[in-house]
């Protein structure tokens, strides 16, 4: 009786052992998993460090001078582009007032009208770089420039 | 159970116990079985624990922990530099670098210097001929290469060639603010700061406590974009030797922009940019001319002459006037007026300073004294390598105290005889613009509301008579070319024969403009440098700084001031009516 209550301990306590240990190994892999996870973010923190270096090259004042310079030929604003309240604002208006519609020195933006919104049905066979996949593709980013600017 | 007990010898003896042999060697076996096999469970599980624990560290913990350290690969190698809004200046990045081991390759040399040249136009094949041919085990072909070119490198394939990653600086920028934010060189261990904000922040840049953080400076990129650009295209237009330009606010002494031209690329310092020609007789592109140089600036010392005097109570009014009507002969030198500038009459303060009179200048300098003039010098720094973190200072130049007589009372009163940096200068404007109090310049950013120690040096109703004579010389002196519209900027023209071989060199000039906006509320000095500039047709062949120096600031102002947060109004203005009756002539010349 004895030696059989020996060696169920002895199972027993191997078992809880190798339980425990699977815990362990649980664990262990969860941590790596996390870890792995901080490398990923560590790796893709330096390779937005990279792209925003290059980025700032690419887009580095005199670069951007020289692009303002060569094609855009923007100039400072000068002193009358600036207002300096709502009253100077509303003085830049030209249109005489209507008669019966009473107008009111307040800058008002008129509404625009609804644009038309672009429908595209989406074709998973489509080829995207087929002249038509493009046309619909540069319809649908009309759209939502349209959409964006009425917002 | 009865034991019977007997004794041998006298000893006792032990009870007797009835023996059962064969079943006593029964159970000695199983007991003996049973304990094996529990210690072949024990050694099983030994194993079990000990293969669970390699799998465990085989494939769970393949890399040492501290060699992919996530902390360790987020901090940089070295430390950011980045504007006072945030905008990177400095970088680290891990750039290519191409090596070769010549015993380990295998290649025809030549061939492969061809090949290698192919890709790497810069060094050109004989150089890496003789780096493949070099008695040595390892030689650097080239450093700092691009991705696509160490690619390119590595597909030749031969096992001589090394490529390594290595730590190197990127300044996105370019020649951005290069004097400023300075440069490294690459090292063993690490990259050390050579000149400029790198070598003064070199430990801080590199401490691993410390590097995570980037340092902000005060330069703001935009105004540093435009104060080079306006300097480039004055420094052209006019084939100046350099320029030097400063945007300073006054309120704080932080510098938020600083140019010295030429300039140079600090991602490969030393080297000439594009359609620049190597000139011995020049200083190199990275000498900072903003705060290496000193120079006799000129008229624009008169601002400091004026608040002296009327700081210490020489000039008690402005209606006071000063002798100008004759040249003053003193010491062998003769102090006289330019041509066409000459009052030849006693001429109020705002008379002399729109005119900017040597002569009555002079006087004002002889009313005041040497001792009270060193001592206000002294209080402006002037005495001193300007205070600024920069490394790169030069030594101001003036008069030995028991040279300072009469004569050189009056030459230093009309800037003649005393040399500093433009910044020097940057910063004593700034005290006279700011109600009085000395601000030391400084590279680093200061945050709102942080106080920044000072030193009054004039008072606030010398200072407010200055702001209108300086929006008075703007507005009806010599300095007009810098009036932009609705910024209100008051300043001095100054412009000053540079000393050369001992002897003043008059074809060879120092024209500066210096100033601040808006005048009504000062809050950023100005100050525009051309060194040796040349006259133009639209100049009238004049290379004066109110031809060359103060247009420069009418352009950049109407640049920077939006930026910067001041906003135009043509509604509002300095009252310089009171002034403008004490001038005979209104309009000064050029």
């Amino acid at each position: 009786m004895i030696r059989i209550r020996t060696v169920l301990g002895g199972v027993a306590t191997m078992a809880v052992i190798i339980g425990c240990y699977s815990v362990s190994l649980m664990v262990s892999g969860e941590r790596k998993a996390v870890d792995d996870l901080r490398l990923q973010i560590a790796s893709d923190q330096r390779g937005i460090r990279t792209l925003q270096a290059e980025f700032r090259t690419r887009a580095r004042p005199a670069e951007l001078q020289r692009w303002n310079d060569e094609v855009l030929g923007l100039q400072a604003a000068s002193t009358l582009q600036f207002v300096r309240d709502p009253l100077q604002l509303a003085a830049f208006e030209t249109a005489k007032p209507s008669a019966e519609v009473p107008r009111y020195a307040v800058a008002e933006a008129p509404k625009p009208a609804p644009a038309p919104v672009t429908t595209v049905a989406y074709r998973a066979d489509a080829d995207p770089m087929a002249p038509a996949a493009v046309a619909e593709l540069v319809g649908t980013g009309e759209a939502r420039l349209t959409r964006v600017a009425l917002r | 159970m009865n034991t019977a007990v007997a004794s041998v010898g006298g000893l006792p003896r032990m009870p007797a116990r009835p023996v059962p042999i064969a079943g006593w060697r029964q159970a000695a076996l199983t007991q003996a079985r049973a304990r094996m096999i529990i210690g072949a469970m024990l050694f099983i599980a030994l194993i079990a624990v000990l293969a669970l624990r390699l799998v465990d560290l085989a494939v769970l913990h393949e890399a040492p922990a501290g060699a992919r350290d996530p902390a360790a690969l987020m901090a940089p190698d070295r430390g950011d530099i980045v504007d006072r809004n945030g905008i990177e200046l400095a970088r680290s990045f891990e750039a290519f670098a191409i090596s070769v081991e010549p015993p380990k390759l295998l290649t025809d040399r030549r061939e492969l210097a061809r090949k290698m040249a192919a890709i790497l136009p810069d060094r050109g094949e004989a150089a890496i001929y003789a780096d493949l041919t070099a008695n040595k085990k390892f030689r650097y072909v080239a450093r700092r290469v691009l991705p696509w070119q160490a690619k390119a490198i590595n597909d030749l394939g031969d096992p001589g060639i090394v490529l390594r990653r290595e730590p190197q600086r990127l300044y996105p920028g370019l020649d951005l603010g290069a004097h400023t934010i300075g440069y490294t060189t690459s090292g063993t261990a690490r990259a050390y700061g050579r000149s400029g904000m790198e070598k003064m922040l070199d430990a801080r840049l590199s401490d691993p406590a410390t590097r995570g953080v980037p340092v902000a400076l005060a330069m703001d990129s935009r105004v540093q974009q435009a104060l080079e650009s306006e300097l480039y295209t004055g420094m052209t237009k006019h084939r100046a030797a350099g320029a030097a330009g400063i945007v300073l606010d006054v309120h704080t002494g932080e510098v938020v922009a600083m140019a010295s031209l030429p300039t140079f690329n600090p991602n490969a310092p030393g080297k000439l940019e594009p359609g620049q020609v190597a000139d011995s007789s020049r200083p190199d592109a990275r000498y900072n001319r903003a705060t290496m140089a000193v120079y006799e600036l000129g008229s624009t010392f008169k601002a400091l002459t004026i608040a002296m005097a009327l700081d210490s109570g020489v000039i008690k009014s402005m209606q006071q006037t000063f002798d100008a009507r004759a040249p003053i002969m003193i010491g062998g030198h003769t102090i006289h007026d330019d041509r066409g500038h000459e009052l030849r009459k006693f001429a109020t303060t705002p008379e002399i300073f729109i005119h900017s009179s040597n002569i009555g200048t002079a006087r004002m300098a002889s009313a005041l004294g040497g001792e009270r003039q060193r001592a206000y010098l002294d209080r402006l720094g002037f005495f001193k390598p300007v205070a600024i973190e920069l490394p790169e200072k030069g030594r101001p130049i003036y008069p030995a105290v028991n040279n300072w007589g009469e004569a050189a009372v009056m030459t230093v009163g009309f800037g003649h005889g005393v040399s500093v940096s433009p910044l020097h200068l940057a910063t004593a404007y700034a005290a006279l613009a700011n109600g009085g109090i000395l601000y030391p310049a400084t590279m680093l950013k200061v945050e709102p509301g942080q106080a920044v120690p000072g030193t009054r040096v004039f008072s606030a109703a010398t200072s407010d008579k200055l702001r209108a004579l300086f929006r008075l010389v703007v507005t009806n002196g010599t300095g007009r070319k810098a009036n932009t519209p609705g910024y209100r900027v008051g300043g001095k023209t100054g412009t000053a024969e540079k000393v050369v071989n001992g002897r003043y060199a008059h074809s060879q000039l120092v024209s500066t403009f210096a100033g601040a906006f808006p005048m009504d509320a000062p809050r950023y000095v100005v100050l525009a440098m051309l060194d040796e500039p040349h006259g133009t047709a639209d100049t009238g062949g004049f290379a004066t700084a109110g031809m060359v120096s103060a247009p420069i600031v009418e352009k950049l102002v109407a640049r920077i001031g939006p930026l910067l947060g001041v906003m135009p109004d043509e509604n509002k203005d300095v009252d310089v009516g009171g002034l403008l009756g004490l001038i005979a002539d209104k309009q000064a010349d050029e």
